[in-house]
């Protein structure tokens, strides 16, 4: 239903860290592969915060598995992206891409100064 | 689910980094988590689905975890709404136990009390001779007119107090009794736990003395034994058959303490009608009420008046709610005392409204982002509202709690004059006016942090962070709460402060002789038994020389006598005639008449003035004598001298001369101005002396051996009173002081409030500014320019307050009026002191945050930023 809803930055790392994990995709390794590969620290309950409003969006998916020991006994929720999710990260892309042309030899003449936020 | 990822992620850090590093996450991230109040938001928005109980259970979790978060502000908010509500509910409790709780008979709101009002000293300048004008004593034969007349009473009864003694075969025992007519028992409608109470043909003219013990009176002093019905009792003489018990706690309100009821006694004069020591008490007809039969009775003394005009021409009747004769006195006080607590409540309230919006500001960004994620407005208010509400309702209910425990401890406190304090107690009224209180406090303390919130815009709530409220809106509304609270911290301030120095004025104020080490004692000699009133005059006569012969052979004290004894309880009043300096007669002067052994007014310390003192040569055969005080002397003879002057009594004995001139005492009360007085030498009056005057260094041990002295010289003979004269002076300033302490020690817990109103203020704005600051010392302002502006700031804060406090003061002072000893409700000097304390407060309260502003490192802070 929210077709053309444009994505916010937090909200294409989530998915995206969905995507990278495949079927190991639960919130704790969520958690892990985003500080590790984007060096975004966030809290278990943005991240289910996030991926519930996109579930609810019908970008993901979730089912829980068996709860295990190590969980002291709960379950864990698994995510998947749907199509409509990929469509709207590929949809984003773009959009950065547009803008980014032209740009990176302006990039390079202000070497050092770092930059800012995408939204 | 999340726990669970929580509890995975922990133990996987654990193992891979250790213990701390694991915790240390741990604890990150339950201070980073937020409700997943955004899942069932968008559900919402949505339109699908609806969450359960509205999300309260979710805001409730909310508080529990910021409360987790933040402990102090926690326990700040609620530990100031416990002690204010605890306060204010334990001071209720009081006011409704005295004032509002009904009294314990049937129908209680059918009961009155009757007087009649006595037009001689109804504008009189002493109040408490207006007072006894508007509740005159009856005589019986009023009363039976009364009675006959049929007003709207179903019953009435008339009731006075009488001490008499109680002969028991080995020794005479003083008792407080009180004499009845059968219509009071009839009027309270309460059945006796043994035999009966008083009927109609107890009433009778001869019909045989009975007494109704109350239930203390048997129990303690007659040992409770069951066969006490039809045994005698003898008071001042006469046997009392004993009819019946009272249950425990029965007393005829008012007149509380009697031991026992008694029938009328035979032989009181009770047939004068100018003799007048009755209080009438009666149960309203159903449909008549208080203003009605007041002018039925009115209508009547009318008629009265024109029918004996020699004993109460002009006389009215009044008539008063049982309960409102009872409390009228303290009413006024407590109502007052529950207003003061309320304003401390009141500025409680305004510092956590201040607390929260602080809080509330500092969580803006928070407040931002969760909009940003698509929290309803009305939600996050919601929130907010729930936040501050549940603080102060568990505040409010340890305050309910802490007032119920520290009850007992106040009632103990209370003045012991105090009417009904046995009635004092946690009943569920007190209980409804503690929940209602917190709850109007609950919403009052959330409200403004909440909508403030609310007007949030995330945008550039975002973009500001938490630092840029100096100035703004928010400010001022903070700023606005402070004044409010300095001004209502000021209106106590100058409360306590008018009550202290009337406090003070009363205490110092000058009596005219020394009362430390000064016992009276009353004595009434049995005198039953002596066929005529003549015998029996000379028979008390005889006692009075005797036990004053063998009271000065008492080793360490000096005796003396009097018919009465300044600020002792005793007053008597008398007319009489004064020559003036013209020869012309001033008749029936209203004057106090004290007679006196010659000795009396060097053992009460009094100064002579002019001429000389009483002396053992003014016997009964010399020339008729008396000595006048100063008022009496500047009154009628002013500018002249009063030795010579003439004086006759109401009795119309012959012409006294005035022999000497004598200082002012205060006699009714240390508030009552000194009235005219004269003193008249024992052997040359008719009045009997029975009071008994001792000076020791240790009035206790004096009054017990003066004790002993009477039981030896007449063991039938009981000691009626004793008075210990500092502890009564001590006992007529228990409410004055304690109405002082108690405003006393509310203003200052005000002031403490406002200081830290003030203070949280000003700081908040300093951390707000630090950039500001920081900049202005970098281009060079000086330390001293920065503690100026800060300290400004909270003396603004003061100085506005203490405008409109001044505007509420001055506006609002006469509630006060009543209860200041000679001292206007503007004194300058109160209003200066106060003004002074509370720029004080201004000061202090701004010096903290000034030297913390003026130590700002320029460099760090906008390297920081």
């Amino acid at each position: 239903m929210a077709k053309t809803d444009h994505l916010g930055e937090f909200e294409q790392l989530a998915l995206l860290a969905v995507m990278r994990l495949g079927e190991d995709a639960y919130g704790a390794r969520i958690q892990e592969e985003l500080d590790r590969t984007a060096a975004r620290e966030a809290s278990i309950s943005a991240i289910y915060i996030t991926l519930t409003r996109l579930e609810e969006k019908g970008m993901v998916r979730s089912w829980k598995a068996l709860p295990t020991d190590e969980r002291g006994g709960r379950a864990r929720r698994y995510f998947a992206v749907e199509p409509e999710g990929v469509v709207a990260l590929d949809e984003a892309r773009q959009r950065l891409l547009c803008m980014w042309d032209g740009l990176e030899s302006a990039l390079d003449a202000a070497a050092g100064s770092a930059g800012g936020d995408g939204t | 689910m999340v726990e669970g990822d929580l509890r995975e992620g922990y133990s996987r850090r654990r193992r891979k980094r250790g213990r701390r590093a694991a915790d240390w996450w741990a604890w990150r991230q339950v201070l980073g988590s937020r409700p997943l109040e955004s899942r069932r938001t968008v559900r919402r928005a949505n339109g699908r689905g609806r969450t359960l109980g509205g999300g309260w259970i979710e805001d409730l979790r909310s508080v529990v975890r910021r409360v987790r978060h933040r402990p102090a502000v926690a326990a700040a908010v609620s530990a100031t709404v416990a002690v204010a509500v605890g306060a204010t509910t334990a001071v209720f409790s009081v006011v409704n136990g005295v004032l509002l709780r009904p009294l314990d008979f049937p129908e209680p709101d059918r009961l009155v009390a009757a007087w009649q009002t006595n037009p001689e000293w109804m504008d009189h300048s002493s109040l408490m001779l207006r007072n006894f004008a508007r509740r005159f004593p009856l005589s019986v034969p009023t009363f039976n007119d009364w009675q006959e007349a049929n007003t709207g009473l179903e019953s009435v009864g008339i009731v006075t107090f009488e001490d008499r003694t109680w002969q028991r075969p080995d020794r005479a025992e003083n008792i407080s009794t009180l004499a009845v007519t059968h219509g009071i028992f009839e009027v309270l409608a309460v059945p006796p736990a043994m035999g009966r109470v008083l009927l109609p043909d107890d009433d009778r003219p001869g019909a045989s003395a009975v007494a109704v013990l109350s239930h203390g009176f048997w129990l303690d002093r007659l040992g409770g034994s069951a066969d006490v019905l039809g045994t005698g009792i003898t008071l001042d003489g006469t046997p009392h058959s004993v009819i019946g018990v009272m249950p425990p706690g029965f007393a005829v309100p008012g007149f509380e303490g009697a031991e026992l009821w008694t029938s009328r006694p035979e032989g009181q004069k009770a047939g004068a009608r100018d003799s007048q020591s009755f209080t009438a008490i009666g149960r309203l007809e159903p449909g008549a009420t208080v203003a009605s039969l007041e002018a039925e009775l009115g209508a009547l003394q009318d008629r009265l008046s024109e029918r004996y005009p020699d004993e109460q021409q002009d006389f009215g009747a009044n008539v008063e709610g049982l309960l409102e004769a009872e409390v009228g006195g303290v009413q006024t006080t407590l109502w007052f005392l529950l207003g003061s607590v309320g304003l401390v409540l009141a500025i409680a309230c305004l510092n956590i409204a201040n607390i929260l919006s602080v809080t509330g500001i500092a969580r803006r960004q928070e407040l931002a982002v969760r909009a940003a994620l698509g929290a309803e407005r009305g939600r996050l208010v919601r929130g907010l509202l729930v936040e501050s509400a549940a603080l102060a309702i568990f505040g409010g209910l340890i305050g309910v709690v802490l007032a119920a425990v520290a009850l007992p401890g106040l009632t103990g406190l209370l003045p012991p004059s105090l009417p009904r304090v046995e009635s004092v107690a946690m009943d569920s009224t007190v209980l409804v006016f503690g929940v209602a209180v917190t709850t109007v406090t609950a919403m009052f303390v959330g409200i403004l942090p909440a909508l403030r919130a609310a007007r949030v815009d995330p945008g550039q709530a975002m973009a500001e962070g938490a630092r840029a409220v100096a100035g703004g809106s928010g400010g001022r509304a903070r700023a606005a709460l402070v004044v409010a609270e300095v001004a209502l911290a000021f209106t106590l301030l100058v409360g306590a402060g008018l009550l202290s120095r009337s406090y003070v004025n009363l205490s110092t104020e000058e009596r005219g002789f020394p009362t430390a080490g000064l016992a009276v004692m009353s004595v009434s000699p049995d005198v039953e038994g002596y066929g005529n009133e003549e015998e029996a005059r000379a028979a008390r006569r005889q006692f009075g020389m005797e036990l004053h012969d063998r009271l000065r052979a008492l080793p360490a004290m000096r005796i003396s006598g009097s018919n009465q004894v300044p600020l002792s309880g005793s007053t008597s009043v008398t007319s009489v005639d004064i020559e003036l300096a013209d020869r012309t007669l001033v008749e029936d002067a209203s004057v106090l008449i004290t007679v006196v052994f010659p000795d009396y007014l060097d053992v009460m310390g009094i100064p002579l003035l002019q001429g000389r003192a009483l002396a053992e040569a003014d016997g009964e055969q010399a020339e008729q004598v008396a000595v006048v005080n100063e008022a009496l002397a500047n009154a009628y003879w002013a500018g002249e001298t009063a030795i010579g002057r003439r004086i006759r009594d109401a009795e119309r004995e012959e012409w006294r001369t005035v022999v000497g001139v004598v200082g002012d005492v205060r006699h009714q009360s240390i508030r009552e101005p000194a009235e005219p007085k004269i003193y008249l030498p024992a052997s040359q009056s008719r009045r009997t002396i029975d009071q008994w005057i001792l000076r020791a260094d240790d009035p206790a041990t004096a009054l017990s051996r003066a004790r002993e002295v009477v039981a030896e010289l007449s063991p039938t003979t009981s000691v009626r009173r004793e008075v210990i004269l500092d502890d009564r002076i001590a006992q007529s300033m228990a409410l004055p002081r304690f109405r002082t302490l108690f405003v006393v020690s509310l203003a200052g817990l005000a002031t403490v409030l406002a200081l830290l109103g003030v203070y949280g203020v000003v700081a908040f704005s300093v951390v707000q500014r630090t950039r500001e600051v920081a900049l202005r010392l970098a281009l060079g302002a000086r330390d001293r320019e920065v503690v100026g502006t800060t300290l400004t700031e909270g003396l603004k804060l003061c100085v506005t307050g203490l405008v409109l406090g001044a505007a509420i003061t001055v506006s609002g002072g006469r509630v006060l009026e009543s209860f200041l000893y000679d001292l206007p409700t503007l004194d300058p000097v109160t209003y200066l002191l106060v003004t002074v304390v509370v720029a004080l407060v201004g000061l202090a309260a701004g010096y903290v945050p000034a030297r913390r502003a003026s130590r700002v490192d320029p460099m760090t802070v906008l390297k920081s930023q």
